[in-house]
């Protein structure tokens, strides 16, 4: 655990910015809200008024507060920064520092490959999961200022499966970086993959040849069915942390059996 | 394993991906409780082969073995035994100096204590941080965490570069100190000069090849004095007939230079026969014999 206690503590103080800066973002989404609310039947009945294709691609859902933020919020710009938060750390974890000469000390102690790969992992999970409980901490205590009162069970299953969702895009660059040991690689297959899942969750519900296999998509594990609204689905998200523990293990595996560069 | 040598490398062959060779049938033995030196011209393959002990790389053919254990597969245990200083060193810029040595300390799960005393030692300041530190300093850190956890064998990648001549004595000083203590210690370098003042052994690699191992002290003896005398009168043409060892001898008036291998006891005699005025013998320059005597037919 030494090696992941001190990545933590060492970004300690960036990731509670970098936190703050999440919760200032969710606020000004909160602060609209009030407003949004008034005229929820307005917004309602243009949803409903739009062509099948179109409202599914707004998916908006603005006559509760869950809906609202599910539809805002966990949906788009939460579930984009968290993507471009796991992406980002995916590619430092093995690929990044091994390029700027950093993981050659550390493997030369008595740390194998494969615990190196792990701690990495966990540094980088524990640092979404906090991140993102002081989302919830925040949105629980600073919802109720803006009329927007949502309960702590569907904000945690919001939560939890979005950081899952979005880890699982974080470890394809991991996976990446720890097979080839590329930054720019696993920088450039990391985001090509969050970018078109997110993207085709985001436009297989208006195009039929792709709803057949919306099922492949993490995105749509974590974030399709708005689990704020209706609810963890814990199958979907057993198929989540599934696939995370495959990338997971591969990363180990051609982690181990490589050159370092 | 008792009895088996620090380091003992067998037809250690690396080739890259791209068919770059790097090693080619490296056969090398380090005893313990020397000081090795290993020596070549930059991108001769003396970094491949470093990191090919601590398994950073993995041999294409051949076999190494750090005390008689293969260290892709010994484990931790072999691992603490083994100090490392990367020759391309990355050291988290953010951390003063005193964290990242508390957190190599912590890896080899030591005490920092030791580490601290070492930096009193080359007057590093443990709290600058990293990116505040020169080249010199940021060196320091490295040396020192290599040598915190008391470890039986170090490796060192180009130790003294960018260390003033003071602290590279300081350096070797901390290495001989280490060496009466037990510590097998194995430094690569592209200067022989400086493997010269404190290794035991040094060992040539070039292009990948290794052209020789040579006791230093053996080669100190064998190589050739640059001798210089200046005569308080014109020396005889013969002065040096029948002496042996004597070659390339120069006249230049009162002056004269020679090369000279051997008992320097037999040349003074000889020289003693005349007024000397001046006398200047310069330490053999081991890179220039080891290049001559091994390198260029090695080719």
């Amino acid at each position: 655990m030494k090696i992941a206690r001190q990545i933590v503590r060492v970004d300690g103080r960036s990731l509670g910015w970098w936190s703050l800066g999440l919760i200032a973002i969710a606020l000004m989404y909160l602060a609209f809200y009030p407003s949004i609310a008034e005229n929820a039947k307005v917004y309602d009945e243009i949803t409903k008024s739009l062509p099948e294709a179109l409202r599914s691609l707004t998916a908006a859902d603005y006559s509760s507060p869950k809906g609202y933020l599910q539809t805002e919020f966990f949906g788009t710009m939460g579930f984009i920064i968290l993507l471009v938060f796991f992406v980002g750390r995916g590619v430092g974890a093995i690929a990044g520092d091994e390029e700027r000469g950093r993981s050659e000390l550390t493997l030369a102690a008595p740390v194998s490959r494969q615990r190196y790969v792990l701690e990495r992992v966990l540094a980088m999970v524990l640092e979404g999961v906090l991140a993102w409980a002081l989302l919830v901490v925040g949105l629980l205590v600073l919802g109720p200022l803006f009329d927007l009162v949502v309960g702590f069970g569907p904000l945690a299953a919001a939560a939890a499966s979005a950081v899952t969702g979005a880890l699982v895009f974080g470890l394809i660059a991991l996976f990446v970086g720890a097979a080839t040991g590329r930054h720019a690689l696993a920088l450039g297959v990391g985001s090509a993959f969050a970018i078109a899942g997110f993207l085709y969750t985001l436009l297989s519900p208006i195009a039929k040849a792709l709803e057949s296999l919306q099922f492949l998509s993490p995105c749509r594990q974590a974030i399709g069915y708005a689990p704020l609204i209706n609810g963890m689905r814990w199958d979907q998200f057993a198929i989540l942390i599934g696939e995370c523990l495959v990338l997971i293990g591969l990363s180990v595996w051609a982690y181990c059996r490589r050159d370092l560069r | 394993m008792t009895g088996a040598p620090a380091i003992r490398l067998e037809g250690l062959t690396k080739r890259f991906r791209g068919g770059v060779t790097a090693l080619e049938e490296v056969d090398l033995t380090v005893p313990t409780g020397s000081i090795f030196g290993f020596i070549g011209p930059n991108g001769a393959g003396k970094t491949t082969a470093i990191r090919l002990m601590l398994d950073l790389l993995r041999p294409t053919s051949g076999r190494v073995e750090l005390f008689g254990e293969n260290p892709r597969t010994a484990g931790s245990g072999l691992r603490s035994k083994i100090g490392y200083l990367p020759g391309e060193m990355g050291l988290d810029e953010r951390l003063t100096a005193r964290q990242t040595l508390s957190f190599y300390c912590d890896l080899h799960d030591t005490s920092a204590e030791k580490a601290f005393d070492l930096a009193v030692r080359f007057g590093l300041d443990l709290d600058r941080r990293i990116r505040e530190l020169s080249r010199g300093n940021k060196q320091k850190v490295g040396i020192i965490q290599a040598f915190a956890h008391d470890p039986e064998l170090v490796i060192l990648d180009e130790p003294t570069s960018g260390l003033d001549p003071i602290l590279q004595r300081s350096f070797h000083g901390l290495l001989r100190e280490r060496q009466e203590g037990g510590l097998t210690v194995f430094l690569s370098s592209h200067v022989l000069s400086e493997l010269q003042q404190v290794a035991t052994e040094v060992a040539m690699i070039r292009d990948g090849r290794l052209l020789a191992v040579r006791d230093t002290e053996t080669m100190r003896r064998e190589a050739p004095h640059k001798v210089m005398v200046r005569f308080g009168s014109p020396p005889p043409d013969d002065l040096f007939e029948g002496l042996e060892g004597v070659s390339g001898i120069e006249y230049d008036g009162l002056v004269t230079r020679l090369l000279f291998r051997g008992e320097m006891d037999t040349l003074i005699k000889t020289l003693a026969t005349r007024e000397v005025v001046e006398l200047h013998s310069t330490e053999p320059d081991l890179e220039e014999t080891f290049l001559r005597m091994y390198g260029e037919d090695a080719r």
